[in-house]
């Protein structure tokens, strides 16, 4: 009896084989436990694909999409639902890198030990304020663009903005060309004259005597054989007058100095030419060319120069946050973390230059209350359709540190139409503080 | 556990405390459909757990009546099926009768087996007609499943169905314990590879791998018992092996199981379909699960069966469910602790025989649909949905029962056929 008990042992190494199965399951669930509940064919929250639980707030803790057996279900208000729906995405999915697909994971709610188990399912508190969207929207008065504000500190999004929009409730006929595009984060526009914030970037770290010397404009130049235009002759002036007047001459004699490697380098390492993510949201690249006779006009972002109104936040947001980009986020509170986008001193010096700018063109008075740095830009597309209106830059002031992109396709100048729209939606944003 | 305990040991009162356990589990579960699911015809979860704990009254009095000794076999058998009992009216209440009906078949089947086993004289006069008939049953299985090919083999009778090959355990059993006994002894080669053959023919005509691989399994652990050969158990192995490697190659839809196995996720709505839905499942319960009657996992085809192991970590949790599989494993492990008495080998061969085939389909169930084995399709022994199976899994306990009965008769020889 003892041999045939010692023979059973293939009995105990099954039993053993078997208790090291569940250990490795248990590993794959403590591991994997979150991505398995929130697969899509889980019907316990999903219901052909959609989710049947959880809800977006607002930053004012309003409902802004709630997600039910019955389908989902966006905000009573309809301005809220028109403002907001390219952040939440749409009931078809149309619309790309809604946050009701980014926080799907956490939407369903799961807990190693809870599993999927919730009796009201979770709430997820984001950083998008349904009053300033709705601000944002109201300016942009039917004229397609993007508006975005984010607090540079903690890279909270606060609006985001993207017209034509839509109405997620509504039967589709308000659909128009566009409509399903969030050109905050998917569209590249011509940049014009903000993409001069690149080139003096770029100028500030590899020219050293830059400060030292002197630009003139007779409103008409030329640079490496291409003729450039001004809007009038500026004269003799200094960088920080060059880049306060805009001046077209001096910004293409940069560029052409620089050459269109290293504008290249700067342009992607400033994060214009290279696509980031927001909570998972892909925001496309733009796209620089200083290829010949391109390498003048690039850097006045003209000719192939394209960038993404959420790229274009990104860098001024750095230049305010003394080179640090906060990463953006739409959650309540933000990601929590940042990396080095401008070495500290360059961004320190093109934060100045963009306070002058306003103090000496666009006027302190035009922005009662706020302590602005910024630049606008005023891109021409061709074709005889009126130019994008930009309008980038932030507060300077600490209690208030929020960035701005005001970006209105065929708006024209972009200090008188951007910035007042730019004007507008801060005055709204800070309320917030 | 208590029942393989010295008598002097033994607690007394241990079959009413597991008996209350049992009644407990039953009790726990019919609130958690009651108090959980607000069922508009709670009767139903009444009548199949009120006759789960009634059968198990039963059982425990036939226990002392006919003094078998502690109670912590059919505890088990009793509790796993509770927990089948819930998967059953959760997916499907309108069967409560049938799974009434099967639970007592399989209960009334393990009373008259462990009887049976128990008279020594009985068992050494009829275990060679009974593993004459496992063999010609295992033979008639293979013969129908022929007609019917790719699918398992169903048969009808008196409109009940049967899965042959559930029932063919049993016989297994018994075919593996007894007449193999002085063959393998005697190191006879031929009939290694004649089982063997016997195990891949049953691949090849079933297209059920999984149970022909429950089979082989215990085949090898009741092999290895008598002979002690490492040798002729490798070699019988790895003969089989050969021989299922070309089965799967020839078979399409085998050969399909295996190329998903580990890249679930890659084909979650092909051939990982299953096993991708198992594991959401397994995550969506959490430790204390969903309650009963409230998952939705019992919604996928095969769920109450080939991945039962889902649908009880999504209803009753984790923890009930990692409890159902220790629970077979404990079975194992009486089945070795009773290897003690002195009525010879049968008993121990057939109690390990049967614990291999519980711990072969355990595996092959759980970690199937978790897709760490390949997906087989086989059944959670007493949890699986499905009458046969049920009753399979009441008469294999019966070997495991009746080898830790014997274990008692060497304290108490005067009892002693």
């Amino acid at each position: 009896m003892r041999k045939l008990k010692r023979r059973a042992i293939s009995i105990i190494l099954i039993a053993i084989l078997i208790i090291a199965g569940l250990g490795v399951f248990s590993i794959r669930l403590y591991n994997d436990g979150a991505d398995w509940a929130a697969f899509r064919g889980n019907g316990n929250v999903f219901s052909s694909g959609k989710l049947t639980t959880g809800s977006l707030l607002s930053r004012e803790g309003e409902l802004l999409l709630r997600f039910t057996k019955d389908g989902s279900e966006y905000s009573a208000d309809a301005d809220t639902r028109l403002s907001t729906v390219h952040v939440l995405g749409d009931k078809l999915g149309n619309i790309s890198g809604g946050a009701a697909s980014l926080y799907r994971d956490e939407l369903v709610s799961y807990s190693l030990v809870n599993g999927v188990y919730s009796e009201e399912g979770e709430s997820i508190r984001l950083s998008i304020s349904s009053e300033l969207s709705k601000a944002a929207l109201s300016e942009l008065n039917g004229r397609n663009g993007a508006i975005g504000v984010v607090n540079y500190k903690t890279g909270e999004i606060l609006c985001m903005v993207s017209a034509p929009t839509f109405d997620p409730e509504g039967d589709g006929t308000d659909v128009t060309d566009g409509a399903f595009l969030n050109k905050f984060i998917s569209s590249g526009f011509t940049p014009g004259s903000v993409f001069k914030l690149v080139t003096l970037t770029a100028a500030i770290e590899e020219i050293p005597d830059l400060y030292d010397r002197s630009f003139h404009c007779d409103g008409t130049c030329e640079v490496g054989g291409v003729k450039i235009a001004c809007t009038h002759a500026h004269g003799d002036m200094k960088i920080e007058d060059a880049l306060a007047a805009s001046c077209n001459c001096t910004f293409a004699a940069l560029a052409f100095e620089l050459g269109a490697d290293t504008m290249a380098d700067y342009a992607k390492m400033l994060g214009i030419t290279e696509s980031f993510t927001i909570d998972g949201a892909r925001v496309a690249a733009g796209k620089y060319d200083g290829e010949g006779e391109l390498l003048p006009w690039s850097g006045v972002g003209q000719g192939r120069d394209l960038a993404v109104p959420a790229a274009m936040l990104r860098f001024v947001s750095a230049v305010a946050n003394d080179g640090l980009c906060a990463l953006f986020s739409y959650k309540y509170g933000g990601a929590g973390a940042e990396r080095r986008l401008i070495p500290e001193d360059t961004a320190e010096k093109v934060a100045l230059m963009m306070s002058y700018s306003v103090a000496k063109t666009y006027g302190r008075e035009n922005f009662p209350g706020l302590s602005l740095a910024a630049k606008s830009g005023t891109a021409e597309v061709g074709g005889g359709k009126e130019p994008n209106a930009w309008f980038v830059g932030f507060s300077t002031d600490e209690a208030f540190p929020v960035a701005f992109v005001v970006m209105i396709e065929n708006g024209g100048s972009g200090t008188y139409s951007a910035g007042r729209v730019a004007n507008a939606v801060l005055q709204e944003a800070k309320k917030l503080f | 556990m208590a029942e393989v305990l010295p008598e002097k040991e033994r607690a007394p009162r241990s079959g009413v405390l597991y008996l209350l356990l049992v009644l407990a589990l039953c009790a726990a579960l019919f609130a958690s459909f009651f108090f959980g699911l607000h069922p508009s015809d709670p009767a139903v979860y009444a009548l199949g757990f009120g006759g789960a704990a009634a059968a198990s009254v039963l059982l425990y009095i036939v226990n002392r009546a006919f003094k078998q000794g502690a109670f912590g076999v059919d505890a088990i058998g009793l509790s796993l099926s509770a927990i089948g009992m819930s998967v059953a009216l959760s997916s499907s209440p309108e069967n409560v009768y049938k799974e009434l009906i099967c639970l007592a078949a399989g209960i009334a089947v393990y009373i008259v087996l462990t009887l049976f086993l128990r008279s020594g004289a009985g068992v050494r006069a009829l275990r060679r007609p009974i593993a004459i008939l496992g063999l010609a049953l295992i033979v008639f299985a293979l013969l129908t499943a022929e007609s019917i090919l790719g699918a398992k083999n169903w048969i009808r009778i008196a409109g009940i169905s049967f899965q042959p090959s559930e029932l063919v355990k049993i016989a297994f059993v018994f075919a593996g314990a007894a007449p193999l006994y002085s063959v393998f002894n005697k190191r006879n080669l031929i009939v290694f590879i004649a089982f063997s053959a016997l195990c891949v023919g049953a691949l090849v005509l079933m297209s059920d791998f999984g149970t022909a691989l429950v089979f082989f399994t215990a085949y090898l652990v009741m092999a290895f018992m008598r002979s002690g050969s490492f040798a002729a158990v490798a070699l019988s192995a790895s003969g089989a092996g050969l021989a299922a490697a070309i089965a799967v190659g020839a078979r399409p839809y085998i050969a399909g199981r295996f190329s998903s196995w580990g890249r679930a996720w890659e084909l979650y709505n092909e051939g990982g379909y299953q096993q991708v839905r198992t594991m959401t499942a397994c995550a969506s319960g959490g430790f204390f699960g969903l309650g009963a009657g409230k998952g939705w996992f019992k919604t996928v085809f095969a769920a109450d069966t080939d991945m039962v192991f889902g649908v009880v970590s999504e209803e009753l949790g984790l923890i009930t469910a990692f409890a159902a599989v220790i629970m077979v494993l404990l079975l194992a492990v009486c089945a070795v602790k009773s290897i003690d008495g002195e009525k010879g080998g049968f008993y121990a061969i057939a109690a390990c025989g049967a614990a291999a085939i519980m711990l072969a389909q355990l595996a092959l169930n759980v970690f199937g649909a978790l897709d760490i084995l390949p997906f087989t399709g086989v059944t959670f022994p007493f949890v699986s949905n499905g009458g046969t199976s049920l009753i399979a899994s009441w008469g294999l306990l019966a070997f495991i029962k009746a080898g830790s009965v014997s274990g008692k008769r060497k304290a108490a020889p005067d009892e002693k056929a």
